[in-house]
């Protein structure tokens, strides 16, 4: 490394500069609205629950059959802390089991998000580029795929490969690309045509290199909304397998799973079928605004 | 004409190959159901037999092309679970999910469209921000908790509808109540977009000043205008009616595709998952290339053939 890129890192070059004014820029922006500023905050607390989710002291796999189905409670049980959230049919702690759930349901999202943002956005970039055969080929995989329900796609090939977290993030990210690809490609198809692509191929820049230094800086932003706008559905994904069966087996807790259990105790166990919707719901729901936001945010144009 | 719909049939079918081999060679590469079919105290010869009735025997492909064969000719061979032929077992569901999925589209149309309407014509009022607010919740919400909540609602609180089961009127309601929820949230969202970008251009302004009423300024107007992305919404929905019906089916023991999809992939009864992944898209595939062709009914500038 030259002293001049060693240089280029310290605390106020440039680029440091640079990126400390984007991000005060991008929470100054996020404060204006109340909803996008609500998401942040619900999306925040949710990773940060789900990081430090193993230093709440209770054990999520701990079965206490006498405390079997018990209501939500402040009052303290002898040993240890009170059921705050009630307990399942197998009397483990439901706030313990939602804790853990959370954390599988952002890595299991995140994990096919990252599987699929490099797949799509690659196969985007070297069908919008290149053209023809390898164009028509890549784009008619995606039509195919997006021609056809994802979770039913995702299930027949769960039947396949059979259920785990380490399959239903590559099932899931291996079937969710084609939207990345077919966004990133139309965004090529524009940006190649415009005079710097042309002025980099006359300067002699191979292929590789205008498609990484010149082409793919420019879809990043449509990039980071795809992903989270994608990561949504993988998570609503993910709990439907588990929800069937075909996701992430017991008893390791997960969103979908416990809510699957619940339906056997529905008539006794409300807090069984609601808190687990509900967390899902706010998560899913903080993600898809901040993803509306974000399209916004780097396409002014198209606010109204 | 014909050959523009020549041409989308043909790519459809294409697309359905492409899924059905990847499918296929999931399936084969990562090893047979006959373990999972057979007692484990099975003997070697048992398993050895049991694989060449179903075929596992032979090489990769081989077995692709008979593969292929059989599609063609919608011989998917037997259930592994009831032996009986997987093509029928298919079809013996359709009819329920066609019910329930069109029941849910049309319940979604028929609140989602007016609601988003009301929406842009009274943009910034309360009922605009309801409408916006239902359409983020209804988005972000996994069909089968909506359908918990339902069952739990009107099952166990207020026990005024069946929580599961088949046959009449009364049961169908809250499978297609739960279904459309999703759908209705997309449908509010887009009308309300499309209208309101609608009601922006010029020729509307000049229909109001011509002294046009304002419904009919809305109704015959820009609606008409503001239809187009409202078919291709539901377009783009079928995909999402069928993706929810699996998991709405099983919840209500709706005896429907999705269902049989569900519990087959379970098991691994692979030639069922094969058919009704099969039918479901052959099924999009047709609903989608109807409403292809409706678009230059609605519009008479857009014309798919020359």
């Amino acid at each position: 490394m030259g002293l001049m890129e060693q240089e280029a890192r310290g605390p106020d070059s440039p680029a440091t500069i640079r990126a400390r004014t984007w991000w005060r820029q991008y929470l100054r922006t996020i404060w204006r609205s109340k909803r996008v500023f609500a998401a942040h905050g619900v999306l925040f607390l949710t990773v940060l629950a789900s990081v430090l989710a193993p230093l709440y002291p209770v054990d999520p796999f701990d079965q206490q059959l006498a405390q079997s189905l018990r209501a939500p409670t402040l009052i303290q049980e002898q040993n240890g802390l009170p059921a705050l959230l009630g307990t399942d049919s197998l009397g483990r702690d439901l706030l313990a089991r939602l804790l853990l759930a959370t954390r599988i349901s952002l890595m299991v999202g995140g994990l096919s998000v990252l599987i699929a943002c490099l797949v799509g956005t690659l196969l985007g970039l070297v069908a919008g580029y290149l053209g023809g055969l390898v164009d028509a080929v890549i784009m008619r995989i995606v039509d195919a795929l997006l021609s056809l329900p994802f979770v039913v796609v995702a299930i027949t090939i769960v039947a396949a490969i059979g259920p785990g977290l380490i399959n239903i993030a590559l099932i899931l990210g291996l079937t969710g690309w084609v939207t990345f690809a077919k966004l990133v490609r139309g965004e090529v198809l524009r940006l190649k045509e415009i005079d710097f692509v042309e002025a980099a191929r006359s300067l002699g820049c191979s292929v590789t290199r205008i498609m990484l230094r010149h082409i793919a800086p420019q879809v990043v932003g449509l990039v980071l909304v795809t992903i989270t706008l994608t990561l949504g559905q993988m998570i609503i994904a993910e709990a439907t397998l588990s929800f069937l069966g075909l996701g992430i087996p017991p008893p390791m807790p997960t969103l979908g799973g416990i809510l699957s259990d619940a339906q056997t105790f529905f008539f006794s166990a409300w807090w069984i079928v609601i808190f687990p919707g509900v967390v899902l719901m706010l998560i899913v729901l903080s993600v898809n605004i901040i993803g509306d936001f974000l399209r916004d945010y780097f396409d002014p144009q198209l606010i109204q | 004409m014909y050959s523009y719909l020549g041409q989308r049939i043909f790519q459809g079918l294409l697309a359905i190959l492409l899924v059905l081999s990847m499918v296929f060679l999931v399936l084969n590469v990562s090893g047979d159901p006959i373990r999972l079919l057979l007692p484990p105290s099975a003997s070697a010869e048992d398993v050895e037999a049991m694989r060449k009735s179903f075929g596992f025997d032979r090489p990769l492909v081989y077995r692709y092309f008979v593969f292929l064969n059989q599609m063609v000719q919608l011989d998917f061979g037997n259930s592994v679970q009831t032996r009986r032929p997987a093509l029928g077992i298919v079809l013996q569901r359709l009819p329920a999910t066609l019910l329930l999925a069109f029941s849910a589209l049309s319940l979604a149309a028929l609140f989602g469209i007016p609601l988003g309407i009301l929406a842009a014509v009274r943009r910034g009022s309360n009922l605009d921000t309801l409408a916006v607010l239902l359409s983020m919740v209804g988005q972000s919400t996994p069909v089968f908790w909506i359908a918990l909540v339902l069952i739990f609602l009107f099952g166990v609180i207020f026990p005024v509808l069946p929580p599961s089961g088949y046959g009449t009127a009364a049961h169908l309601v809250l499978p297609a109540a739960s279904l459309s929820l999703f759908l209705l949230a997309g449908m509010t969202r887009v009308t309300r977009t499309s209208l309101i970008e609608v009601l922006n251009l010029p020729y509307v302004t000049v229909a109001r000043s011509k002294g046009v009423r304002e419904y009919r300024v809305i109704v015959k107007h820009a609606l008409r205008n503001a239809a187009i992305p409202i078919v291709t919404q539901l377009t783009l929905q079928m995909r999402f009616v069928i993706g929810g019906s699996v998991v709405v089916e099983s919840i209500f023991g709706w005896p429907g595709l999705g269902q049989l999809l569900a519990q087959a992939a379970f098991a691994r009864d692979y030639p069922v998952v094969i058919a009704s992944t099969l039918f479901v898209s052959l099924f999009i595939l047709v609903f989608n290339l109807a409403l292809d062709f409706s678009y230059s009914a609605i519009d008479p500038r857009i014309r798919l053939w020359d």
